[in-house]
């Protein structure tokens, strides 16, 4: 029933006092939220998660009428806008942040990645081999600056489009862009030198 | 170089924390905020009055209208009907006028007085006098109500004594002399129960007469009128005048001196004749040296006994 209905449309509910609404966004949101603020925030700060989780949602709410006055404003660029403010503020106080447009472009790591397996898991082999490289992705993504992680998480895991992606991170579509090429240059060269292809392991004795 | 990596995203989606969740704490905490958030809230009477106000947006233009439509309507009522402090102060001024008419008796018998010792004063004075007589019987209802009104307790029980221990020896005309007599004195009573001195019952009690104990302190010097005033009371002997047909007004001549008050008892004999009533006037001398409270309880009582006689002689002048 939850599927029936628009992001926006339940929302619009919940201001009009219907808190089954408001339950049935946070059932729908839930965990992907709850997984980008977890990856943003890194392994160092990953206990704060459920602080920055509650106080997105909090915010949420409270900001209710906010959100009604901006005519056709997209539910889920809103959410993740409340979530990546909340996050950027805690690893400011940690004093983690990285410079965003920090970075490097080895061509040479992309190499690797042309052996790997096609990105299917259908096998139970393959379903080993991604779940080995989502681990290690997520090792790598430690060592990512804030910003181009978040960029390459909202593109890649959440499904944001790059225009969503400038509302979020209130950044230049051109920085945005060039964030995202950093933050996939990295990640392919950090997996490729640690991450077997899986013709290899399976040529392994 | 594409900005989309397909084995990344396979990568992402295979992650071990892809299927984690936050603690049930929180999401308890998160739904119930939320849930209390759109709760609907009692509104008090005032908020639902300011959100019916703030909703209604008038603009100045509205709001200078409605308040010259509200002076309008108010100075329309205040012109075709009178303004109630207004009547409330015209009514107040009627009972004023009422109440001086009233209180007028009071004041009249001292002129009545003064009629006495100038006999010989022209017409004018004598129809003055008529006059003030005619109205007395008016102003002696009007000072009855108001005695009734503001009769203390104590004096009511009095005369209701006095009504009993009378009743029997009483002629049935003399009831109204009664009536008139407490109406009289009634104005009276009133002060004189603030009056230490004098004490409010004797002035109204026939059976003890007050002015028995005052004016006995007056010893060797006491006028016979005067000692049966203060015996028998001014109201029972003028019944007993009255009933003896021995129709008169009392008149007190004072003097500073006992000596000189002696003196005047030659010219005490000189009867005179009141020129309303047409009735003798029976000379009281009086010595008041220094017992003022015994001279006053004296003309009160001799006031009492003129004005029942004044009130006899206008029942039954024809």
């Amino acid at each position: 029933m939850s599927d029936v209905f628009a992001d926006e449309d339940l929302m619009r509910k919940f201001c009009a006092g219907e808190a089954h609404a408001f339950a049935l966004l946070y059932a729908r949101h839930e965990k992907p939220l709850y997984r980008y603020v977890r990856r943003l925030l890194g392994t160092a700060l990953v206990a704060q998660a459920d602080e920055v989780f509650q106080d997105t949602w909090m915010k949420l709410v409270d900001a209710r009428d906010s959100w009604q006055a901006r005519d056709n404003a997209s539910f889920k660029t809103w959410l993740y806008t409340l979530a990546h403010h909340r996050a950027i503020d805690i690893l400011r106080k940690s004093e983690r942040e990285v410079s965003a447009d920090e970075g490097w472009m080895d061509d040479d790591a992309q190499a690797p990645w042309q052996l790997w397996p096609a990105a299917i898991a259908e096998q139970p082999e393959q379903q080993a081999f991604w779940r080995k490289a989502g681990q290690k992705l997520l090792n790598c993504l430690d060592g990512l600056p804030e910003l181009q992680r978040a960029t390459f998480l909202l593109h890649h895991d959440d499904g944001l489009s790059l225009d969503e992606i400038t509302q979020v991170v209130n950044a230049e579509f051109e920085t945005v862009k060039s964030r995202l090429r950093y933050a996939i240059s990295k990640l392919r060269a950090c997996m490729g030198a640690h991450l077997q292809p899986i013709t290899d392991m399976d040529s392994t004795p | 170089m594409s900005l989309h990596d397909e084995h990344l995203r396979q990568a992402l989606q295979h992650a071990p924390d892809g299927e984690l969740a936050p603690d049930d704490a929180v999401r308890k905490n998160v739904l119930n905020y939320a849930a209390k958030a759109v709760k609907p809230k009692r509104e008090t009477w005032f908020k639902r009055l300011i959100n019916i106000l703030d909703g209604w947006r008038v603009t100045n233009w509205q709001l200078a209208g409605m308040s010259s439509f509200a002076v309008a309507l108010l100075v329309m009522v205040m012109v075709r009907e009178q303004v109630p402090d207004d009547a409330i102060w015209a009514k107040s001024e009627v009972k004023d006028v009422a109440q001086s008419k009233a209180v007028k008796p009071v004041a009249s018998v001292p002129e009545q007085d003064k009629l006495e010792t100038r006999q010989d004063e022209p017409a004018r004075e004598l129809d003055a006098a008529s006059a003030s007589a005619e109205k007395a019987p008016v102003r002696a209802e009007g000072m009855q109500a108001k005695a009734k009104s503001s009769l203390p307790a104590d004096a009511i029980a009095s005369k209701k004594l006095a009504e009993k221990t009378e009743a029997a020896s009483v002629v049935p005309e003399l009831a109204d002399i009664n009536n008139v007599a407490v109406a009289t004195k009634a104005p009276e009573v009133v002060i004189t129960a603030s009056a230490p001195e004098v004490g409010s019952k004797p002035v109204l009690s026939k059976a003890a007469p007050a002015s028995a104990p005052a004016v006995s302190g007056m010893a060797a010097n006491v006028d016979p009128i005067a000692e049966t005033l203060a015996k028998e009371g001014s109201i029972a002997m003028a019944k007993k005048d009255i009933e003896a047909g021995n129709l008169r007004m009392l008149k007190i001549i004072e003097a500073q001196e006992c000596n000189k008050t002696r003196q005047h008892e030659s010219g005490k004999q000189e009867s005179s004749v009141d020129v309303l009533t047409n009735y003798q006037i029976a000379k009281i001398d009086f010595c008041a040296t220094d017992d003022k409270a015994s001279s006053e309880l004296l003309h009160r009582e001799v006031d009492t006994y003129n004005q029942i006689m004044l009130h006899w002689y206008q029942t039954h002048k024809n």
